[in-house]
């Protein structure tokens, strides 16, 4: 899609590029397009060497639209800091105008008039062209490419190839090391086979064998940390999957593995890089989470810089914690953060940071990229392009409590399963159709492209419906990050209650109403759920209804043709008024 | 006996945002039957110090998951800063899991030969609680640390 | 009873500080379980004394309960004083016991 000359001018405007550029251009629109893309490009280069940065690209080769959550909300301690920062007070926090790029990449604001200006997000192609004219300025030999995790999983493609489309994407884009987290869930045995296949290297500290009679226990599967050349300066970095990956997902995929925060052990191997292997620059290479990694640069000393992932944050500037830099690169392909840094005798001088959106119609697509993605696309064409129906409203997936997607799916499969309560998790991925559009099977597997797809119809008793949704906000919730797990709450279909977030554990949740109706602890409910095994909490499983949730909501759409959900929550929340609130406010 | 049928019963459950059914239904086992070990906090310390005070100290590190990956299997190590010598050692470290039905875990009795004072072991909490370890110093002190360990299944990203 | 004992690191000599696991392969039932076939409670079954020698010297004696994991693992450290034998005794509560052994072989 080409961005019309209108168009340029409300980029460049957007942009805060100057009228006299404006002037001289406005009869060239190319040179218009020109300087709209210097402006992405733009960047004050510093030092030596430059981290590209990406996180959470949930598979996402193709460009797409994602819009950042209305609702984000935590503990009342971090709201309103980074990783719990939405709308307008994202754009306090960071001193950014509304209605720029920059603020439709970053926010939910005015997203669907936005999105129609300034079009679709990411995709491998546009990010190759990003990366290419980075190395191009800094030499090759200067620049690493990092990547976070949760790279493999996230759409049909994914599934399809069992993660392979997403390696040779990643092979593609140069990545140099990476870490992970949904990765497993394709089970070790994937896991090893994909790792072969990627060029880069896979690291972390924090997976080691726990079976205590065989060879590996308490060694660690995977190399802990790697040293590379870069600008003349030896960099370290150390390696952190996700910590909560055997609690999160299904055990069954990493049996034999335990994972963990290790702080002792990354405070060991940060050590034993500065002076044993006297590298210049620490890095932690992370799936932590945004707040959790705060904590961490709280705990262990010695980290220059985090490159984070798994909260799927945009953070436009760094977060410095005693003096290690913390960077985090949203999702879904959306952005490349770019950091310089300035090595001079051994030591960390300085740095400068940007987290460059990748604007798919402003940053021209590489052509090989398009021949790859279209090359892993077309055996599953015919099936991924298929049309289920048209949704009257947008459907997007970010938001702590509610989602108008996740309400169609829950939807379709209380349908589907004559359910009184249906459970679909709070992952922090997903996809966004906007207003008006088709929804196509590509974006149904980019809600739910997951190895253990079961839709699972059971019976659970009232009170452990009630104790249950107390487990999942403790996790949520929790004032403590490192007793966080990352994930939004699960959403509910057929139940609305009320939620004080400040509450303690085990007090938040109230007014809990199944069908209109007050939830009963000692009646026995249908229960339907996905993406987890509450299956195996409840009691006589119908075996017979159990099927694939992406065939359960790829029925239901096509049944209904259009689709008009309302997208009102419903959880109400006693102690916010808004859904991104400021710090230390109850108020937006 | 074979191992694999000793893990079967401990089939850890994840829901992404939801709880540990197995624990839960451990716990509400444990309210109604009562183990043949059932022993609180305040008995199990009192069996130990005979009534002397317990000091939590920095010298007693206690290193535990802060969300245990399985209720069932949760590594904690204890280390205690001593010379161990003969004169100034740690006698003993003691292990508890403050909510379960009986509380003790392990009491273990060093001698200067150990070289450090040191226990790494795995436990079975039965829920979220705190496990508290004990050091039991040759001059008849008590030092302690503990750590919250959350017992759940977790969100997910 | 299948047990291993484990010294790590691999290589040491006199005086270095190692680390002995001893992991055990048993139930270690609570007795607070139910057998989900017949409803009835699983007796208490589990490891509940492990004594740990050195050339026949007590090195570390355990007092250990059901709230062990399964196929429990005991770590501890010693100090190498010399060539010898690592003997570990574990019993359980109704009396099954175990003797196992390891050589202690300091390099240099």
């Amino acid at each position: 899609m080409d961005v019309s000359r209108r168009d340029f001018f409300h980029i460049a405007a957007a942009l805060g590029i100057g009228l006299p550029t404006l002037g001289t251009a406005a009869s060239t629109p190319k040179r218009l397009d020109q300087v709209a893309l210097q402006d992405i490009y733009g960047f004050k280069a510093k030092g030596n060497v430059t981290l590209l940065h990406i996180c959470d690209m949930h598979a996402h080769i193709k460009p797409l639209y994602w819009r950042e959550p209305s609702t984000l909300i935590s503990a009342p301690n971090l709201t309103g800091t980074p990783g719990f920062l939405c709308g307008e007070s994202f754009l306090k926090h960071y001193a950014m105008k509304g209605k720029t790029l920059d603020a439709y990449f970053d926010t939910f604001m005015n997203f669907d008039t936005l999105a129609h200006k300034f079009g679709k997000m990411g995709g491998i192609a546009h990010m190759k062209t990003l990366i290419n004219h980075v190395k191009k300025e800094r030499g090759a030999d200067n620049v690493l490419l990092l990547d976070s995790g949760d790279t493999w999983q996230g759409t049909g493609v994914a599934l399809k190839t069992q993660g392979e489309a997403i390696v040779k994407a990643q092979n593609y884009l140069g990545v140099d090391v990476m870490v992970g987290h949904w990765e497993f869930t394709y089970g070790k045995q994937r896991v090893k086979e994909l790792i072969e296949m990627l060029k880069g290297k896979f690291i972390s500290q924090n997976i080691v064998g726990d079976d205590s009679f065989a060879d590996d226990y308490e060694e660690l599967i995977f190399e802990p940390y790697t040293i590379m050349e870069r600008g003349g300066a030896k960099i370290g970095i150390i390696g952190q999957s996700f910590p909560f990956t055997s609690t999160a997902n299904p055990k069954e995929f990493t049996q034999g593995w335990s994972f963990g925060l290790r702080l002792d052990t990354l405070q060991t191997y940060v050590d034993k890089l500065r002076k044993e292997e006297k590298v210049d620059c620490v890095v932690l290479l992370s799936h932590d989470g945004f707040s959790v990694d705060q904590e961490v640069a709280r705990q262990v000393k010695g980290i220059d810089f985090i490159l984070s992932g798994h909260t799927h944050d945009p953070s436009p500037r760094p977060t410095v914690i005693n003096g290690t830099v913390i960077i985090i690169a949203g999702s879904h392909g959306k952005y490349v953060g770019r950091l310089d840094i300035d090595i001079q005798n051994h030591k960390v001088k300085g740095y400068e940071y940007k987290l460059i959106p990748v604007a798919a119609n402003l940053i021209p697509a590489d052509p090989e990229g398009v021949d790859l993605v279209n090359s892993l696309y077309a055996p599953h064409e015919k099936e991924f392009g298929e049309i289920l129906g048209v949704t009257k409203n947008i459907l997007y997936k970010r938001d702590t409590f509610h989602s108008p997607f996740d309400e169609l799916i829950n939807d379709s499969i209380m349908d589907a399963m004559d359910s009184d309560i249906s459970f679909t998790p709070g992952y922090r991925w997903g996809t966004t159709v906007l207003g008006g559009e088709q929804i196509t099977m590509d974006d149904v597997y980019g809600m739910t492209a997951i190895t253990y797809p079961n839709v699972y119809t059971f019976e659970m008793g009232g009170l452990q419906i009630r104790n249950v949704l107390e487990d999942i906000a403790d996790n949520v919730f929790n004032a403590n990050p490192l007793y966080q797990q990352g994930g939004d709450m699960s959403r509910l279909g057929g139940v609305t209650y009320d939620i004080k977030i400040g509450a303690p554990s085990g007090k938040r949740i109230t007014n809990i109403m199944v069908k209109g109706k007050p939830l009963d602890d000692r009646k026995v409910y249908k229960v339907s759920s996905w993406g987890g095994n509450l299956q195996n909490a409840g009691a006589n499983l119908n075996d017979q209804l159990t099927r694939p949730v992406y065939d359960v909501a790829a029925n239901y759409i096509r049944r209904q043709k259009k689709v008009d959900i309302s997208g009102n929550s419903n959880v109400h929340i006693l102690d916010y008024d808004c859904g991104c609130p400021r710090k230390g406010s109850k108020s937006c | 006996m074979e191992r694999r049928s000793f893990l079967k019963g401990f089939g850890a459950v994840s829901v992404c945002a939801a709880l540990v059914p197995s624990i839960v239904s451990a716990a509400d086992e444990a309210k109604k039957v009562s183990g043949p070990n059932e022993m609180s906090v305040e008995s199990a310390l009192a069996a130990i110090t005979g009534g002397k005070p317990v000091t939590l100290s920095s010298k007693v590190s206690l290193s535990a998951p802060e969300i245990a990956e399985n209720g069932a299997v949760v590594p904690v190590k204890v280390s205690v800063e001593s010379p161990m010598s003969a004169k100034d050692y740690v006698k003993a470290i003691h292990i508890f899991a403050t909510k379960n039905n009986n509380v003790r875990c392990a009491n273990v009795y060093l001698t200067p030969a150990n070289g450090e004072a040191s226990f790494g072991t795995r436990i079975k909490l039965g829920a979220t609680q705190d496990v508290l370890a004990v050091a039991e110093m040759s001059n008849g002190t008590f030092l302690s640390a503990k750590q919250n360990v959350k017992v759940t299944i977790g969100g997910c990203g | 009873m299948k047990t291993l004992i484990k010294i790590k690191p691999k290589d040491y000599k006199v005086g270095d500080i190692v680390k002995v696991d001893f992991m055990a392969m048993h139930p270690m039932e609570s007795g607070m379980r139910k057998d989900k076939d017949t409803g009835q409670v699983i007796p208490a079954h589990y490891i509940n004394e492990v004594n740990f020698f050195f050339n026949d010297k007590v090195l570390t004696k355990m007092v250990t309960w059901e709230s062990l994991s399964v196929n429990p693992v005991l770590s501890i450290s010693m100090k190498v004083s010399g060539s010898g034998t690592l003997k570990v005794l574990a019993k359980d509560n109704k009396g099954d016991n175990v003797e196992s052994s390891v050589a202690i072989t300091p390099k240099g």
